[in-house]
């Protein structure tokens, strides 16, 4: 039962935040996806207490339901930022010659496609005289020298 | 309850000590010791299920695994975000550009996606995902079967990025 409803829970979850994606742009499909995992996972949460009490059977469910969720970010964050998946969903649709890929998702296209989702996201502000990092962007760099000296991952030059 | 102190040790370690090796900034290090370790909890959670007089059923089995999951994605994810993708290293380059009062070096940045691109194509060829003949790039079965899964995927979160 508690598998059932784990499953269940996460369908509607899916189901709920494909909606959201497809009425409104914003916020991000990461907080669209907390924000409605969130709801159906407390709601999985009170069904599970009212079904099974409090026991491994509602842990186990709602671990179950995290697990899913987890992973579905996880794999459409990759189909938005991975090179490889963008370019396995170009060759879905056919094959390409070596070239045209290569002009196609040039380089230029790579770097404007991602300066485009840091402005979007708050990171970075277009000026005049180019772009210029935002308080958040310069919170995220010190965020992420905190990680690399956690992980002890190679330090980049300043 | 074993089984989550048994995480929080797998965690300790890696922390107390195993970070401090050399061996382990490698990502296939880093993926073997989480992927090792969830393979062993669910071979002995599953074959505890068993053992006659076990009072395991498969629902707290499931729960084992999926709370392994869970610590070991959410590790990898924080490892190889800190290590820095493209996005992380384009915003260091603008950083750097700022903080020197010059323009962001654009060739530099596409520098980055020119190793990118390469080492991608490559790599989806090794795994045998993409295919080269002729001067055409095309899929393989596989990569059919996981471009349809990216396809789907894409179309249920409205994903559009001009592919």
């Amino acid at each position: 039962m508690a598998i059932l409803l784990a499953v269940g829970y996460f369908v509607v979850t899916v189901i709920l935040h494909a909606i959201w994606c497809r009425v409104s742009a914003r916020p991000s499909v990461v907080v669209k996806y907390v924000a409605v995992g969130g709801l159906t996972g407390l709601g999985l949460m009170a069904h599970l207490l009212s079904v099974e009490g409090l026991t491994y059977r509602t842990v186990s469910g709602l671990l179950i339901f995290g697990l899913a969720s987890e992973l579905y970010i996880f794999c459409f964050t990759l189909i938005i930022s991975s090179v490889s998946a963008i370019l396995l969903r170009r060759l879905y649709r056919g094959s390409v010659e070596t070239a045209d890929l290569a002009e196609s998702y040039s380089p230029r296209w790579m770097v404007e496609l991602r300066l485009d989702r840091l402005v979007e996201n708050g990171f970075l502000v277009r000026t005049d005289e180019g772009y210029q990092l935002t308080e958040k962007g310069h919170n995220l760099i010190r965020t992420f020298g905190k990680l690399r000296a956690i992980f002890k991952h190679p330090h980049r030059a300043p | 309850m074993w089984y989550a102190l048994y995480i929080a040790a797998h965690l300790v370690l890696y922390f107390a000590v195993l970070r401090h090796l050399q061996a382990f900034r490698s990502e296939r290090t880093i993926f073997l010791y989480h992927a090792l370790s969830a393979i062993g909890v669910s071979l002995v959670v599953i074959g505890s299920l068993f053992v006659p007089g076990s009072d395991v059923d498969l629902v707290w089995v499931i729960g084992v695994i999926a709370l392994h999951g869970i610590y070991s994605t959410t590790f990898l994810e924080i490892w190889s975000l800190a290590e820095g993708g493209y996005s992380l290293q384009i915003v260091e380059h603008i950083a750097r550009a700022n903080r020197l009062g010059q323009e962001p070096d654009a060739e530099a940045l596409q520098a980055i996606g020119i190793a990118k691109q390469g080492n991608r194509l490559a790599g989806l060829v090794s795994i045998g995902l993409v295919r080269q003949e002729a001067g055409r790039v095309a899929l393989t079965p596989l990569g059919r079967i996981m471009a349809w899964c990216f396809t789907s995927l894409a179309w249920l979160t409205n994903v559009q990025d001009g592919v």
